[in-house]
């Protein structure tokens, strides 16, 4: 039968176009889905401990600075530059801050100044080198190098043990301020991520920032500033991360060269789908993101699950979520 | 032009912010000297006997730190942050909690930092979930922000090895900087011996073989290197460092420093054995075994196993006994929650190449 | 200065142009020739017999991986997996010659196939994730060095058994192997990438991926190829470290006794190849090696605090970055 041979071709490229919707909305919405289904399993395998207002509050908690770094620095990818420098240049901020307020004993706000200052420097450091066409991997690479060795040499200059103690009065009380029952951090997290949608979609900015992030070319045929842009983008990030590297330093009452907790940082945002070659993603997405990370890290330490293996799950993740923005990739230019 | 000027208009105004938050927040104040509720009963107690607990701890033959009833007030719920199981020594202190937890009849929750003391707050966080009565962790540079934190939960922190801290009243263990002096010691000893041979006259340089990213090893090779100096009476040009930080390798460095002395004689104590270990055999590769003195931190099984072998500068190590140092742990805490008296822990054993057999046979081949 | 400098070919006339150039190629010589000198003047015993044995060993450690390393970058593809694999092949020799009682030569092929392993996976991720080499290594790392501490159960292996650094890190003239093998392993890169139809097409693949594809070029396999030697190159040092410590150098999450990434990026970037991948000279990464080990071993003669030391790396670092720029915009 003739006739059906093109209705046949017709069903085929339907389907075909239906799969590749399906997989447009899987990997499109996966990641909620993916945390619904890892809050119902942990919620399955240990209800009591997990279905709990403060298990809640732990994750949020943990969450907390990290969570105030993603939001700039998801707005840091979409412009299309990795910055690579988050865990030392948090460590310089934290142990110049120190350094000044703790050793010192300077007020608060001078402290905040010089390392707002420092952190301008080095977020001017790292775009000046990504200007001259160096790839931001590498540039920030090198300054996360000088960063982490301005850490040291505070350190050395202070001829502090490795670290330098934070218990200076004013700053405990800030570091576990409380708004409404939570500590402050959360809420605070919410607020930076409230702005950074703000700025990403409803102003020019963010516009010119999505377009920057997707073709640099067309960008600056348009007229978009690709070296204002990438500066303002790389400051903001250096002087967020630097802040959130003292809330932690707040929270430990020590100040140290490297801050780990802001690690998590690239693997959330892969997760939520904003490409590594910049130009696409939303915000409130890496919000989940850094939630399903968070709730991964709680529920596991509840299963009690070791070590090693919490770092295989965790290298694992890291692999599926560039796997995960690889296929993006793929399916956006078929 | 125009984005420097808004930049610096929202930071000026970032700050301000932040500046008012801190004036505001100066007139709150954490309550940090909240104390747990204890109500000691009165009723006829049974106790638990010293000789029954050294006898239970073997091949370790630890001395129970407080005296214990059998039954407690209430049924308590210990939590310890173990900063990595998988490290032999501090994967003893986990199975002598675990044992001693059993043994007096309590629950023991632990979590595993895995050598990232950074992860430990979060850990805590997790940790806590348990409705825990007291808790612990050994991480010399996040202890005091998980005492806080603890504080802030209403229950107790006893750290072990940590140093003090205004937010817990109990020092437990033996701090990194009294850990170093012993090795430091120990190193006199040996040193002053060979001085008495083959290094009779000859130029003494020490080397301190640390981890500048590490405060409790800064802490811990710091006050070995100060107790050597003072004890040879070394100046400071003679006192000399080989720090992991710089991203060069230890064997590297330990064997560059000897070069620019080639005429003298080396004490060396590393932050944790195989720190040392690996520069000692490197130098005997390099065919200047005679020129170094070794002394090591901790003492599991493979330095101890190292030392059977008798090399020739490796002069002994420090075990720190961490099983009874774990089971203590336990005695403690429960000893805090009863409110009744306990003893300091303070055995740390020196081992040397006289005595590493027998100390190997029974630890290690007593099964 | 610089910043006239970065803009390269409107203010530069020709000659100079092709002076600075020259400087640039071969700058590397002469940086390295001038801090010899410097230190002979100044770091107490540089230039003794004892230390140039001691920076040949040193350098040889760090310039056999960054052989490896520097194929991979000509490739095009920037392998940051070093560590991991270290990791893996480190605790695979001390567990097989020390706990599992194998031969030496047993021990040996087994570490250098996990090594292969290692760099066979990379190139599935890279190759058939289409991921770029640097994010998909970064990612593989991390599960690699989870699977060494799976292995070794954290714990640093001493190595009391006999044989493994006699045998090993034997010294042939005074020298220890591991300089001889990092002599050959550069000879064998030379002549691979220089005399052999692989190194044109490794070449070619780091020049321009699509091109390569194009003219006929095997790219994935030229990648798998590359891939795989920069992991076995890390696990011949692996193998070396191992010995000349005689334990397992993994501690904690922490690998000792050998080259970070960062080091092995400093050199390839001082050697004058560019990160894309398709320019350089393996040679001359020879050279950045010993640069950069001659920096580390005479400040560390000096005793010079760690603080400066990193300040001092970090800029080398920078350095080479701009350098390397300066070279793209110019040539």
């Amino acid at each position: 039968m003739p006739i059906q041979q093109p209705e046949s071709q017709l069903a085929t490229s339907i389907r075909s176009i239906q799969r590749k919707q399906v997989v447009q909305f899987l990997l499109d919405n996966g990641l909620f889905i993916a945390f619904v289904l890892e809050v119902t399993l942990f919620a399955i395998a240990v209800p009591e401990m997990f279905l709990r207002s403060r298990t809640i509050e732990a994750i949020l908690r943990l969450s907390g600075p990290a969570g105030i770094v993603l939001a700039s620095y998801t707005i840091t990818l979409i412009s299309g530059q990795i910055d690579l420098s988050t865990a030392q240049v948090g460590g310089m901020a934290s142990l110049m801050f120190a350094a000044v307020f703790q050793l010192l004993e300077w007020p608060l706000g001078v402290a905040l100044a010089l390392t707002v200052v420092l952190t301008i420097a080095v977020g001017l450091l790292s775009s000046y080198l990504i200007q001259q066409g160096i790839p931001s991997f590498v540039s920030t690479l090198a300054v996360g190098v000088v960063s982490g060795g301005i850490g040291f040499l505070i350190i050395n200059l202070a001829k502090q043990p490795g670290m330098i103690r934070l218990v200076r009065p004013p700053l405990r009380d800030i570091a576990n301020f409380e708004v409404a029952g939570v500590p402050f951090v959360i809420p605070l997290m919410f607020v930076a991520y409230a702005i950074g949608w703000v700025v990403l979609n409803q102003t020019k900015f963010g516009a010119h920032i999505y377009a920057l992030g997707g073709n640099p070319a067309a960008a600056a045929l348009n007229g978009i500033n690709a070296v204002r842009i990438a500066r303002i983008v790389l400051v903001t990030n250096a002087v967020i991360t630097g802040m959130a590297g003292i809330l932690i330093a707040g929270r430990q009452l020590a100040a140290q060269p490297g801050v780990e907790g802001l690690g998590q940082s690239l693997t959330a945002a892969l997760f939520a789908g904003v490409a590594l070659s910049g130009g696409s993603g939303k915000i409130e997405r890496t919000l989940i993101g850094l939630l399903f990370l968070s709730t991964l890290t709680i529920g596991l330490g509840i299963l009690n699950v070791s070590a090693p293996m919490r770092q295989l799950i965790n290298g694992l993740a890291f692999v599926f979520a560039i796997l995960l923005d690889s296929i993006r990739q793929q399916m956006a230019t078929r | 032009m125009k984005s420097k000027r808004y930049l610096l208009a929202a930071l000026v105004i970032a700050l301000a912010v932040l500046t008012l938050a801190a004036c505001e927040t100066q007139t709150v104040e954490v309550q940090v000297t909240r104390v747990i509720d204890v109500t000691a009963t009165p009723r006829a107690m049974t106790f638990h006997d010293a000789a029954a607990i050294e006898a239970e701890t073997a091949p370790h033959q630890c001395q129970p730190l407080a005296s214990l009833p059998t039954e407690f007030s209430q049924p308590w719920r210990l939590g310890f942050i173990n900063p990595n199981l998988a490290h032999p020594f501090f994967g003893e202190w986990s199975g002598a909690m675990k044992s001693a937890a059993e043994f007096y009849g309590v629950e023991f929750f632990e979590s595993d930092a895995a050598g990232d003391y950074a992860t430990e707050p979060d850990l805590l966080e997790t940790l806590l979930l348990n409705d825990l009565s007291i808790v612990g962790a050994h991480g010399p540079n996040v202890y005091e922000g998980l005492a806080l934190r603890a504080l802030d939960e209403g229950i107790q922190f006893i750290g072990i090895d940590n140093g003090p801290s205004e937010y817990t009243p109990i020092v437990y263990g033996i701090p990194d900087g009294i850990a170093g002096m012993r090795g430091a010691e120990l190193l006199v000893e040996g040193v002053r011996k060979r001085q008495a041979e083959d290094w009779a006259g000859r130029e003494l340089f020490f080397i301190e073989l640390t981890h500048g990213g590490i405060p409790a090893c800064v802490t811990r090779t710091g006050s070995a290197a100060s107790t050597f100096k003072e004890a040879f009476e070394l100046d400071d040009d003679h006192v000399l460092m080989a720090d992991l930080t710089t991203g060069r390798s230890a064997e590297d460095m330990v064997n560059d420093t000897m070069t620019a002395h080639p005429d003298g004689v080396f004490a060396m104590i590393p932050c944790w054995d195989g720190l040392g270990i690996g520069p000692y055999n490197a130098v005997t590769e390099a065919g200047n075994e005679a020129d170094v003195m070794l002394v090591t931190l901790g003492g599991d099984e493979p330095p101890a196993k190292f030392l059977k072998t008798r090399p020739m500068g490796y002069y002994g190590f420090i075990e720190f006994q961490p099983y009874c140092e774990g089971w203590g742990w336990v005695e403690v805490a429960l000893a805090t929650l009863e409110g009744l008296p306990f003893e300091t822990y303070q055995v740390r054993k020196a081992i040397t190449q006289e005595t590493v057999d027998q100390r190997y046979a029974e630890l290690y081949e007593s099964e | 200065m610089l910043g006239r400098l970065m803009q390269g070919e409107r203010i530069i006339s020709g000659r100079r142009r092709d002076h600075l150039l020259f400087l640039m190629d071969n700058g590397i010589y002469v940086v390295t020739v001038v801090l010899f000198i410097i230190f002979v003047f100044f770091a107490p015993f540089f230039f003794t017999q004892r230390n140039l044995v001691n920076i040949l060993i040193s350098a040889s450690l760090a310039g056999i991986v960054t052989a490896g390393y520097t194929v991979a970058i000509l490739a095009g593809q920037i392998d940051t997996s070093t560590q991991g694999v270290l990791a893996v092949a480190t605790v695979t020799t001390a567990l097989l010659f020390e706990e599992a009682g194998f031969s030496l030569p047993l021990t040996v092929i087994f570490a250098l196939a996990a090594g292969i392993a290692a760099g066979l996976f990379n190139g599935l991720i890279v190759v058939n994730g289409k991921i770029v080499a640097f994010v998909a290594t970064l990612a593989t790392q991390g599960v690699m060095i989870a699977i060494a501490l799976f292995l070794s159960g954290g714990q640093t292996i001493t190595i009391a058994r006999e044989g493994l650094q006699e045998t090993v890190f034997i010294r042939v003239f005074g020298i220890p192997s591991s300089v001889w093998i990092m002599f050959l392993c550069y000879i064998v890169g030379w002549v691979m990438l220089t005399q052999t139809k692989l190194g044109a097409h490794i070449y070619a693949t780091g020049a321009d991926y699509r091109a390569a594809l194009l003219s006929g070029v095997p790219v994935d396999r030229v990648i798998r190829v590359a891939l795989v030697i920069s992991a076995l190159t890390a696990a011949l040092t692996a193998i070396l470290v191992t010995a000349r410590a005689k334990q397992s150098a993994l501690f904690g999450l922490a690998i000792a006794g050998s080259v970070d990434f960062v080091t092995a990026l400093t050199a390839v970037l001082l050697g004058g190849f560019s990160l894309f991948g398709g320019v350089g000279r393996i040679e001359r990464n020879l050279v950045a090696v010993l640069f950069l080990t001659i920096l580390g071993n005479g400040l560390q003669l000096m005793d010079v605090p760690t603080g400066i030391i990193l300040v001092v790396r970090g800029f080398a670092l920078v350095f080479a970055v701009i350098l390397s720029v300066l070279r793209a915009r110019m040539s």
